[in-house]
This record gives structure tokens, C-alpha cells and sequence, in this order.
């Protein structure tokens, strides 16, 4: 069985280095960003469980950085991590297609919960997409 | 808007940017502190110098969620005059906050009926403070299991006032969830009641259309 492999993006480093650590001990894979523009680059070249973003960040924010990787796979299962998110902030996330909104600091149980369900949910999809693709590939074949 | 509530929404702002601020602040001391506490709880250290740190990480985890709390205060107070006494869409609104407790109705099972909300349903009223009390009505309900989970919405007009109703399905499960919240707040003229009948819940919002 694979490890949980999941992207944290923040601009603070020292929150982000030791939530990668504690991550890390139990058994999670974690890769970790400075800012949107490097997420979106590892988002390009890498498939995550999960990705968590934080809202405010200075260049590309939370939303921008969201709609960025969308754009490129929309599958992605992106949440947004924050301490100031408005509620007109949260619907837009949530409308754009982030899959929740998680205020920062979060309990370690409760991102672990999250990262639990993420993990179900990109394996259906994954499943989803192998059984299409078998499907498509038999109707070519005439069967 | 007037001089003071013109005051009032600067130093809101000035507040909610003190408060990210320290918010992270306390979210990174918050995740070193469970860093050291992993620490000892995976090498399993018992000298009395490990346990004396122990209880200094405690410590310093109480002091985090002081700060927390405070945090949490800073930011319902900077909140407040978001949309003061604000003209919206009561059907909209009430759509948005359910689309953003999935979270919490996903991992409860938890099923929305909405009905007639495409209906526009306009109430002027400080929106901060009604998705507060749509907030906390929608955990209470969460906090129970239910074996068909389905909450039903729906918006009537009644005279000057809109009434949201909320009903669950599954009276059965709802033994025991005898607290009566009844909850004004007559400066913005919210008044949120839990009533409780044998067959099932409801709760009115009764947002009074007055300018």
C-alpha cells in the first residue's frame, strides 16, 4: 500500500516545516511550497491525495493558485487552510472547486481525518478513470 | 453609513489584520510545540528531564489555546460590521452557508432538502450574524446521529418577517436533545428558536425586514 502523498503550500516556513514533520511521522508523504507559483509547478508534475492551500499568500493567493491547478487537473483535491477566510472567501473557493475550507490552526487529528478521506476519494476516482478508459478501449475493439 | 459606524469598520479592519497576523503566528507555535510533544511520544523518553519538558510543552500548548481563544473573539468582533444591516437574498444566502457546512454534512451522512428557495426572498440584516446563527443551529444538528439524515429548508414569507424552517426526518434518533436555545439579538433583530414537537425539529430565523 502507498504512502498519503499531499502538497501543503504556505508562506510560513516554520509553520509549514513542522507540520511537515508531523505529518511526516506518521507515515505521510508530504511536499511543501512557499507560494502558488511552485505548487502549481509541482501540482504539473506530481498527482497528490491532497493539496492544501493556504489563502493568503503574497504573488498568487490561495484563489488564484486553486483555480491554476484546476485548470490543469481538474480532478485535484485542493483545500483551502486558513485563519481569515470570510464567508463570501469560503463559497468562492468552494464554488471554484475546492473541496472544503479548513480554519488554520487545524487539529492534527482532523487533518489526518482529512487526508484519510482524501486518499478513499482519489482512488475511486482513479478506479473511475482505469474503468473508462478499459470501457473505451473495448468499444474500439468492437466488444 | 455615519461618521462612527465609518470608525468603527476602520478599526474592524485594522484588528482583522492584527488578528491574521497573530493567527499565525499561534498556528505556527501550535504545530512546533505538537513537533516537540511527537518528539518524546515517539522515542518514548521517560527520564524526569523528558517529563519536566513534558510539562513545559503542556504549558506553552495551554498559553497557544488561550491565544486561540482570543484570536477566535478578535475575529467575530472584526467581522461584525462586514455587511452591517445589508439588503441580500435570503434564499442565496441560506444556499451558500449549506454549501459550506458539506464538510461537516459529509461526514455525518447528512442529506439537504431544499425547497422554494429559488424564490428571492430579500431581508435587510447584518449577514456576519445570521450566518452565525445558521451556523451554529446547523452544528447542533450535526452533534446527533441520525439513521436517515435528511434536513429540509424552506423559506415563507410571513408579513414583514421571512421564516426559515428547518426540519429533520428522523425523530427517532432525537432522544436527549432537550437544549432549548432561544437566542435574541435585538440589535439586529435575530431572533433564533428551537422548538421541539414528538415527530420532529424546527427552527425559525426570523430576520425582521426593517431598515
Amino acid at each position: 500500500m502507498t504512502k498519503p502523498k499531499v502538497l501543503i503550500v504556505d508562506d510560513e516556513v516554520d509553520f509549514l516545516e513542522a507540520l511537515a514533520e508531523r505529518l511526516s511521522s506518521r507515515g505521510i508523504e508530504v511536499h511543501t511550497a512557499n507560494d502558488g507559483i511552485t505548487a502549481v509547478k509541482l501540482a504539473s508534475k506530481e498527482k497528490f491525495h491532497a493539496i492544501f492551500l493556504d489563502f493568503a499568500m503574497p504573488g498568487l493567493n490561495g484563489i488564484e493558485t486553486l483555480k491554476l491547478i484546476l485548470s490543469q487537473n481538474p480532478n485535484a483535491l485542493i483545500y483551502l487552510l486558513t485563519g481569515k477566510a470570510s464567508l463570501k472567501d469560503g463559497v468562492e473557493a468552494i464554488k471554484l472547486g475546492a473541496k472544503d475550507v479548513l480554519e488554520k490552526p487545524i487539529e492534527l487529528n482532523q487533518l489526518l481525518d482529512v487526508i484519510e478521506r482524501a486518499e478513499t476519494e482519489f482512488t475511486i476516482q482513479l478506479e473511475q478513470q482505469i474503468k473508462e478508459s478499459i470501457s473505451s478501449i473495448l468499444r474500439t475493439k468492437g466488444w | 453609513m455615519d461618521k462612527f459606524d465609518e470608525e468603527l469598520l476602520f478599526v474592524n479592519k485594522i484588528i482583522s489584520g492584527v488578528t491574521h497576523e497573530l493567527n499565525n503566528i499561534f498556528s505556527t507555535l501550535n504545530e512546533i510545540a505538537g513537533s516537540l510533544e511527537d518528539y518524546f511520544d515517539f522515542h518514548q523518553e521517560n527520564s524526569i528531564a523528558s517529563e519536566n519538558i513534558k510539562k513545559k510543552i503542556n504549558k506553552i500548548q495551554l498559553q497557544i489555546d488561550r491565544g486561540k481563544n482570543l484570536i477566535k473573539a478578535f475575529n467575530q468582533f472584526s467581522h461584525q460590521t462586514d455587511s452591517t444591516s445589508k439588503t441580500f437574498n435570503l434564499s442565496d444566502f441560506i444556499q451558500q452557508t449549506i454549501l459550506l457546512h458539506r464538510y461537516f454534512a459529509n461526514q455525518k451522512g447528512v442529506k439537504f432538502e431544499i425547497d422554494n428557495l429559488d424564490v428571492p426572498a430579500y431581508v435587510t440584516c447584518n449577514e456576519f450574524q445570521l450566518s452565525f446563527t445558521i451556523h451554529k443551529i446547523l452544528l447542533e444538528i450535526f452533534k446527533y446521529q441520525f439513521e436517515t439524515p435528511t434536513i429540509e429548508i424552506k423559506i415563507q414569507k410571513e408579513g414583514i418577517e421571512f421564516r426559515a424552517n428547518v426540519s429533520l426526518n428522523d425523530p427517532a434518533e432525537l432522544e436527549g436533545f432537550t437544549k432549548d436555545l432561544n437566542e435574541t439579538v435585538s440589535e439586529w433583530k435575530i431572533i433564533c428558536q428551537f422548538s421541539f414537537t414528538n415527530s420532529l425539529i424546527k427552527f425559525h430565523i426570523i430576520v425582521s425586514n426593517w431598515s
